[in-house]
């Protein structure tokens, strides 16, 4: 792991904090029924879950904000679902056959990702659980490749504003 | 030259104080400001008698210039304008992410919805997130074109069936964020998503005013089907299975005006450079290359699409030019003003950023890839194969983020300057081969300049440890071999010093005192101040024929370009973004701000005495 400037690691401690803190959604006992009713999925069929943070970062541009969420798997598909806090709910967000993944990737780092690519660039999953749904992906056909890098954690963009008009 | 975005502690603080300086001092108005602010007088720039601009067109881009004859003597009732939304309640609704169509299968409520958007912005790049808004929640949704493009983003997405807002954009590289008012929503109109089907919304356009930003829906230009294919393979092919449906709904207003004035306003000039024999060529959004001709009479040529050039350079061809565009692709213009696109297909997915041809008639290609600014060769523009010759990287780090890389044209070959330990990679045409040397103790480069004789003067990085709080003005005669510090006219500098072609040495800066371009007939001994006509930020170009020149930007979006006939002393207008009566009058205000503050701080010192 290379030194990374302070640009980088201060959202990337942000990332390690908001991993445990910012996802208090998620309870890995009750998770699983819940991801479920989300996903219309039969009782018991997710077989993996865990806390995580993703991002999409781009092709060259391998940095993005990393949002909470919770990662699941079924016997056939891989799932992130995001927390709705209006519904209190779980709200469907990924949904992707094994099949249709091209590859999956373990970067070990201070923060263990699975990077997927996709159209446009890279998904990463930053989770505690990292190696063990690699692992789990690999085990269902996805081709394990070795990681391009680091997908980084971006700051938030600055809070100031200007204003678009159009002509009328 | 050609420089790697880059972005570190101070551009952000700088892009937060522009921002917030913008929002400060740009109020939303109710309607489009139609009437241009009073003109002031105040002797700035001199114009030049008799010079043809490219903007020397009949309006000025603020007024409306109608299209066609109108059909009827009477004029038609006014439309109704459409509901504007509650921006407001927009900013309480929960924020989620839109998913890509290939990352999801579509539920029974949900749609897909593609966009394109074309910025006319050199300094920005296609924003990173679009965030639209229906009335129960906002979605952002990101592009699938990063790789491809800088100024063309494509968007795609799965959203819940309903209609929405387009509510703000985001560059978070570049700390930009712009807002979408409510005239701004209500204007472009809404967008319905239906479920099961696809709504195919077009290329929208961003282009900066005075003081503001307008968007637009494009009636005139598409985006091309395989580019849409390149970008996003997979969801191209979910998108083919789905019935088009849903679009705009309601009627953007006087889109055709927008079109006809971004078409005349194309911002650019980030490259400039000239050429051996005296022309002058100025890439620019919009897919216009300007050109500056021997006799000082510029003339704009036009590419297939509307992608910004990014770098241009003379062609294989007598009369030819070959620009750098998006996605992977170069123009070719023909001496006879028509333009073609090559593909530069044999390259790996990257940004092209630099393209020269040796006298040898091989093609160089630098292309940041895979963080690192690579030269490429091939003997044509459109090889299946491209040789890597060598590289400088683009690293980080702790203390002052991230260090760039820039590749230059030199008399004998191309020189790559990597910013961290000061590299200069110097490839010469004649041997093949590199010459690396480094800048005294390694320091790290900030900015680079290259002049017509050879000379490289670098900028070093501000900040840099003890006894190195300010940046360091350094020259070099032989690419590296040999360096030698200036004194420079300025304690706090922003910009490489320059070297006149007498031989003297220039300087723009004046950040916390008066800003302008200090002169040193002495080798850097002594400074005068030269003009205090020109902003801190004006980056200085010498030509070998054609004098110099002054690149500023005012109103912080438009771009102006300056010749100086008297080495420094005097400006005339060249060439600006916004044409020569909108720039003349911004330019007038500013130099009526600049006395006025001159004219207190004297009343102050009088009263002190």
């Amino acid at each position: 792991m290379n030194l990374r400037s302070l640009r980088y690691w201060l959202p990337l401690l942000a990332a390690l904090c908001s991993a445990g803190c910012a996802t208090p959604f998620y309870d890995a006992k009750t998770a699983g029924p819940q991801i479920e009713t989300a996903l219309g999925l039969a009782p018991g069929s997710v077989a993996f879950h865990a806390a995580c943070q993703f991002g999409q970062a781009g092709r060259v541009n391998r940095a993005t904000e990393f949002f909470p969420a919770a990662c699941a798997a079924d016997a056939e598909r891989l799932y992130v679902v995001e927390w709705d806090e209006a519904k209190k709910a779980y709200r469907a967000g990924m949904d992707v056959p094994f099949a249709a993944l091209e590859s999956a990737s373990y970067y070990k780092g201070l923060f263990d990702e699975v990077q997927l690519p996709i159209d446009g660039g890279v998904l990463s999953l930053l989770t505690g659980k990292a190696q063990p749904l690699h692992a789990y992906l690999v085990a269902r056909g996805v081709k394990d490749v070795p990681s391009a890098g680091e997908v980084l954690a971006r700051a938030p963009p600055a809070p100031t504003t200007i204003y678009v008009y159009i002509p009328r | 030259m050609n420089r790697v975005h880059l972005v570190n502690a101070r551009h952000a603080v700088l892009c937060l104080l522009f921002l917030g300086s913008a929002a400060v001092a740009a109020p939303p108005p109710a309607e489009y400001p139609d009437a241009p602010p009073a003109a002031v007088p105040g002797p700035v720039v001199a114009p030049t008698p008799a010079a043809a601009t490219p903007q020397d067109v009949p309006a000025p881009v603020m007024r409306p210039v109608p299209f066609a004859p109108p059909l009827s003597p009477a004029p038609p009732p006014p439309r109704p304008l459409p509901p504007y939304p509650d921006v407001k309640a927009q900013k309480n609704l929960p924020l989620l992410q839109a998913f890509l169509p290939s990352l999801r299968t579509l539920g029974a409520d949900e749609g897909v919805v593609r966009f394109a958007l074309v910025t006319n912005d050199v300094r920005g790049r296609r924003p990173d997130v679009i965030t639209v808004a229906s009335t129960t929640a906002r979605f952002e949704i990101r592009p699938v074109s990063d790789g491809f493009a800088n100024n063309l983003g494509l968007y795609t997405a799965v959203l819940p069936a309903g209609r929405y807002h387009l509510s703000a954009i985001a560059d978070r590289v570049a700390f930009r964020w712009i807002d979408f008012n409510a005239a701004a929503q209500g204007g472009l109109g809404s967008f319905d998503v239906r479920p099961g089907q696809f709504a195919d919304l077009g290329t929208l356009m961003l282009t900066p005013n005075i003081g503001a930003w307008l968007i637009g829906r494009s009636l005139d230009i598409t985006t091309p089907p395989e580019a849409w294919r390149e970008a996003a393979p997979v969801g191209e092919k979910v998108l083919a299975k789905l019935p088009a449906g849903g679009s705009w709904s309601g009627e953007a207003f006087q889109q055709r005006w927008f079109e006809v004035n971004l078409e005349r306003g194309p911002v650019g000039l980030q490259s400039l450079r000239e050429l051996p024999d005296g022309r002058m060529l100025a890439p620019s959004a919009l897919g216009k290359l300007l050109v500056r001709a021997v006799d000082g009479t510029w003339s704009t040529l036009t590419a297939p699409r509307p992608w910004p050039l990014l770098w241009a350079t003379a062609g294989a061809g007598p009369g030819e030019y070959v620009a750098l565009t998006e996605w992977n692709r170069c123009v070719v213009f023909a001496a006879d003003g028509t333009s073609r696109e090559v593909s530069l297909s044999g390259l790996p997915t990257g940004r092209a950023l630099f393209v020269s041809r040796s006298p040898q008639g091989e093609w160089y290609l630098a292309q940041e890839v895979r963080g690192a600014l690579r030269l490429y060769r091939a003997t044509t523009l459109d090889a299946e194969r491209w040789d890597e010759v060598g590289a400088v990287q683009l690293t980080e780090s702790l203390w002052s983020g991230n260090r760039g890389a820039w590749a230059l044209d030199t008399p004998e070959g191309i020189l790559l300057v990597q910013g961290s330990k000061g590299l200069l990679r110097h490839f010469r045409y004649a041997t093949r081969a590199w010459e690396d040397h480094h800048l005294t103790g390694n320091r790290d480069i900030q900015s680079v300049d290259l002049m017509p004789d050879g000379t490289v003067s670098v900028l070093t990085i501000a900040a840099g440890g003890f006894a190195g709080m300010f940046s360091g003005a350094w020259v070099t005669r032989d690419y590296g071999a040999n360096w030698q510090e200036l004194n420079t006219g300025y304690t706090v500098k922003v910009s490489p010093l320059v070297v006149s072609g007498d031989g003297h040495l220039l300087q723009a800066g004046g950040v916390f005192g008066e800003s302008g371009i200090k002169v040193s007939t002495d080798s850097g001994k002594t400074w005068q101040q030269l003009t205090e006509a020109l902003p801190v930020e004006t980056r200085l170009f010498q030509s070998r024929q054609n004098g110099l020149f002054a690149i500023r930007r005012i109103a912080e979006v438009h771009d102006v370009l300056l010749r100086s006939p008297d080495g420094g002393a005097n400006w005339v207008y060249e060439w600006s973004s916004i044409g020569r009566a909108g720039i003349e009058r911004l330019l007038k205000a500013e130099a009526d701000k600049r006395a006025a503050k001159a004219a207190k701080r004297a009343a102050a010192k009088k009263k002190q005495n």
